[in-house]
């Protein structure tokens, strides 16, 4: 047997789903083939020593899927991840060098299963996960404080043409569902049924960025900052984005508007929102 | 090309519960490995914890997905990321494993064993000496814990093993748990392995905690190192001397200081077994601060 036919059948065998037994019979083969590959002994014989490969292949998946998404997880209960586990393995088998990138395709693979538990929500849930994992080591930033804002605003106009843009390690989730209840139960109360606390159906939207080596989320509850969010690319800069925040709101004036823009925009400085734009300067 | 496998002490594993207490006091530690994948990504806590490490010790990088026996192509992209880490943290040296982890594109996480046969053996010494020559350096290979052997095997693993290092000029990591496992599940001689290395090529010691799970041993890495282990490392050290060792620890994981009494207590079986202990003399790296924003 060549190395290539060799590693063909061990990958085979060892990621078959229902075992390597099962597995073996699916390629027509029987123990005394495999034996005549793998050396078998009065301890093991040659099924059972594939097997133990077989199992560290999937505990150490599950393992590492358990702790990425540990809402989801309280959710669906033990018994029920270990089989989605095994039927997400089915369709997305990993195929990055990291370890971390197994569970990327998550979430997406709970969309199309969401009907089976009953919970429409699951995959949002997913997605807010893997959100924060993905920025958790998501490239730096160096962003604006307040005290830039500050010496810069001498000149207003200066200020106005900075050109800025949100840190790169950010995301906008639009959510059908308000997740907020089942995201706060797990954290606080770890280990409890998650879905105890239904989301209702209620859309969001969810700015999800880490400030410092922190990553938070919080909702987007205001159109005008919605909307800044969305702009906040590169290309604009502070003037703009102040135009946008200080959109009129019912007859509260001109000041309150400028005012609450300004509010908003020490708000993003100090949650570390905002950065100088990289790349060629924004007009 | 770098040219050796500078002795540097004996350090530990370094995993997420112990960042912050290794940056709050090293004492004890010389160096640290770290799991290369781990850090192969755009920044955040994990990239500020090495740069700050880096900045106080040696660190070496630790490989799990190289794939050295895969027959799929090498991992160009990964390597190149490799590549580029490396040359950010100036580690030490760089390690992977004498093992398989995928096929037809897809990546098992795991370390499979080979059959060591001169198919195999011409095929890893093609994919060891092209890795070496993309990174431009010479790497320390590691034997893996197994659980099965290939009837075809015509060599056994020290002997595929020295034959590697003479082909392609690479170092051995020996992890000594692994061939304690390895011997009690095949019925060879751990001794015998050890004897079949060649003195000079072992550039880094492994030294872990394993699982008896009855009809054979499981490489764990949630144990203390056990008795048998520490015998075997004694034999290795008269034979290799007194080099570069690590505890390593990824279940179940201990306070620091325990890894850290491991440690030292790894350090004084190498002094006391060896012919004499090297110095350690590893620059560190000054960091340009800020890149990475605040540090914990």
């Amino acid at each position: 047997m060549t190395l290539s036919e060799t590693q063909g059948l061990l990958y085979d065998l060892i990621t078959a789903p229902r075992g390597v037994a099962v597995g073996l019979g699916a390629r027509g083969l029987t123990e005394g083939d495999l034996s005549a590959v793998v050396r078998s002994d009065a301890r093991l014989s040659a099924v059972d020593r594939v097997d133990i490969y077989a199992n560290m292949y999937f505990y150490r998946i599950l393992d590492v899927l358990r702790e990425e998404y540990p809402r989801t997880l309280a959710a669906v209960g033990e018994a029920a991840f270990h089989d989605l586990i095994t039927d997400y393995l089915l369709v997305h088998r990993p195929a990055h060098a990291s370890l971390r990138e197994v569970g990327a395709a998550l979430p997406i693979f709970l969309a199309a299963q969401a009907s089976t538990f009953g919970r429409p929500w699951l995959f949002e849930l997913a997605r807010l996960e893997r959100a924060h994992l993905e920025l958790f080591d998501g490239p730096d930033a160096h962003p604006l404080t307040i005290l830039d804002l500050r010496s810069m605003a001498v000149d207003p106009t200066e200020l106005a043409a900075l050109a800025v843009q949100l840190v790169p390690s950010h995301v906008l989730v639009t959510n059908a569902f308000t997740l907020s209840p089942v995201w706060q139960l797990a954290e606080t109360r770890p280990g409890s049924p998650v879905f105890a606390g239904v989301p209702s159906l209620l859309p969001e939207v969810l700015l999800v960025w880490r400030q410092g080596l922190v990553v938070r989320h919080r909702a987007v509850t205001d159109a005008a900052e919605a909307r800044a969010l969305e702009r906040a690319v590169p290309g604009t800069t502070i003037g703009a984005l102040c135009e946008t925040l200080a959109a009129p709101v019912s007859e509260a004036g001109e000041a309150a508007d400028a005012a609450r823009a300004f509010q908003r925009l020490a708000a993003w400085t100090d949650d570390g929102l905002l950065s100088r734009a990289e790349g060629p300067t924004a007009r | 090309m770098s040219d050796h496998f500078p002795h540097i002490g004996h350090g530990i594993g370094l995993r997420p519960p112990h960042f912050e207490a290794v940056l709050q006091d090293a004492t004890g530690i010389d160096w640290v490995e770290v799991i290369t994948e781990n850090f192969m990504v755009a920044g955040g806590n994990p990239r500020a914890v090495l740069r700050q490490i880096r900045a106080r010790m040696p660190v070496v990088l630790h490989g799990v997905s190289l794939s050295l026996g895969s027959v799929d192509p090498l991992d160009i992209a990964y390597l190149d990321r490799l590549a580029t880490l490396a040359r950010e943290i100036e580690p030490a040296w760089i390690s992977d494993h004498l093992c398989w982890s995928s096929f037809g594109g897809h990546t098992a996480h795991d370390l499979w064993p080979l059959p060591f046969t001169e198919e195999a053996l011409a095929h890893v010494v093609t994919r060891v000496a092209a890795v070496q020559e993309r990174l431009g350096r010479r790497i320390l290979v590691e034997n893996v814990s197994s659980y099965l052997q290939f009837v075809d095997s015509a060599l056994t693993e020290w002997e595929f093993l020295a034959e590697l290092c003479a082909r392609t000029d690479c170092g051995v990591l020996l992890d000594v748990n692994n061939v304690f496992v390895s011997a009690h599940n095949h019925g060879f001689s751990a001794r015998s392995f050890v004897e079949g290395i060649p003195v000079g090529r072992v550039g880094q010691i492994h030294l872990a905690g394993h699982r008896d799970d009855g009809t054979h041993l499981l490489d764990t890495h949630d144990h203390p190192v056990c008795d048998g282990v520490w015998d075997l490392y004694q034999t290795a050290v008269a034979r290799f001397g007194d080099v570069p060792t690590v505890i390593e620890r990824d279940d179940a994981i201990p306070p620091l200081a325990e890894l850290v009494a491991e440690s030292r207590k790894a350090a004084a079986i190498a002094a006391q077994g060896a012919s004499g202990a090297r110095s350690a003399d590893y620059p560190c790296i000054r960091f340009e601060t800020g890149a990475a924003g605040p540090t914990t």
